[in-house]
């Protein structure tokens, strides 16, 4: 399963970034090895308006399984529940560490 | 000749000013403070048109094939496109109804544009011995931009009557549209140190739009904070209205400030009009 996360850093050891749309990168991970499989600099960070939504379709253009992070705006839920999407909160955490959480099953399902 | 009231804070008394003018010297009142058009409390309109502001929105049709295109072209972010669910999601507060996205669909009439209602434009006139017109934008609640309403007051406005128009707060785009249309801007300027802060703001956009400009200082307490930005910046004052309670109280019974500060409104009016070099019967 590729699952999408909002983070500080393009690493594993990196932070979760609170801020969804306007994290500095994203990357998508392979929930069953672990590993990293692509990071993506967010080109829209400084953007004044509509964030979310960039930050929603490109996870829905990576075709991912999921998306975590600490908080979602009302845009980004519009978009990845039309897109089918699951979506799991978290606190700020390193990302090796919520991981483990989402195997665990320890995150939280946003409805 | 247009005349822009702006004053960067609010609550400086814009619209005070603005009615009182209008009441003074017999000038059109336009409010362009469209999200919260209050002018008419104190010029007792009789509007007899309104008329529906509408603004294009993009919609899909069965020939989109949700390529997506239209969505990473869009310069406001208004749209999301999702191929596998087949969805065309529009964030109608985003979309600036510019049209990029029917221009860049690759696909004939795949996109069609559709009106959408944002607002109204009220009309009437205010005295009815002089015939003075009055015109007032007023914003739907919920809708974010009132630019498209302005614009299209400002097209139906005589260039060869007096005009007043009364601008929302702020230096923002609502503010940009109606400095835009100004021969002349006046500043309402409240000398406190946050009515000081938000003139300087919005006067730098008065200077980048290269528009002549002067200052009425209302609500005087005696204090120099708006004497020495005049000075500093070279912008003249039209006159002062003092901070006097009875004001506030007579405006919360929508009463015009010119009949009671008439002598402080003639003499602006006088001011202003040397300044602009319009002449009135």
């Amino acid at each position: 399963m590729k699952t999408f996360i909002s983070v500080k850093e393009s690493s594993l050891d990196s932070m979760l970034d609170e801020r969804f749309g306007r994290a500095a990168y994203f990357i998508v991970v392979d929930t069953d090895s672990g590993e990293i499989v692509k990071s993506i600099n967010n080109e829209y960070i400084n953007d004044a308006h509509g964030v979310g939504i960039k930050a929603a379709s490109i996870a829905v253009n990576e075709n991912v399984d999921s998306v975590i992070g600490h908080n979602f705006g009302p845009k980004v839920l519009e978009v990845l529940k039309a897109a089918g999407i699951k979506m799991y909160t978290s606190e700020v955490k390193t990302i090796k560490d919520i991981i483990d959480d989402y195997k665990n099953n320890k995150l939280s399902a946003t409805l | 000749m247009n005349i822009a009231i702006v004053s960067g804070k609010g609550g400086t008394g814009k619209t005070t000013l603005a009615t009182g003018l209008a009441y003074t010297i017999n000038a059109n009142y336009i409010d362009m403070d469209a999200g919260e058009p209050n002018g008419r409390h104190f010029l007792d309109p009789e509007i007899s048109k309104s008329i529906d502001c509408e603004v294009m929105i993009p919609e899909n049709t069965d020939k989109c094939t949700y390529c997506g295109i239209c969505a990473n072209k869009c310069q406001f972010s208004a749209l999301a496109v999702i191929e596998k669910t087949k969805k065309f999601m529009l964030f109608d507060d985003l979309c600036h109804h510019c049209g990029l996205c029917v221009e860049v669909c690759p696909v004939k009439d795949a996109i069609k544009e559709i009106s959408k209602s944002i607002g109204k434009i009220n009309s009437g006139i205010f005295n009815k011995q002089k015939n003075i017109n009055f015109v007032e934008g007023v914003l739907k609640i919920g809708e974010t931009s009132s630019v498209p309403l302005l614009e299209q007051i400002k097209s139906n406005l005589v260039k060869e009557q007096l005009n007043i128009l009364d601008s929302a707060p702020g230096s923002a785009c609502p503010v940009v549209s109606v400095i835009e249309a100004a021969d002349f801007v006046v500043l309402a300027g409240e000398p406190t140190p946050f009515g000081l802060n938000d003139l300087e703001i919005v006067f730098e956009l008065v200077k980048a739009m290269d528009k002549p400009v002067g200052l009425i200082i209302n609500k005087y307490m005696g204090n120099d904070l708006l004497h020495d930005f005049s000075k500093r910046e070279n912008v003249p004052i039209l006159g002062t209205i003092p901070f006097d309670r009875s004001i506030a109280e007579n405006y919360s019974k929508s009463i015009n400030i010119a009949e009671l500060q008439s002598k402080e409104l003639k003499h602006i009016s006088e001011n202003l009009l040397k300044l602009t070099g319009y002449h009135y019967e």
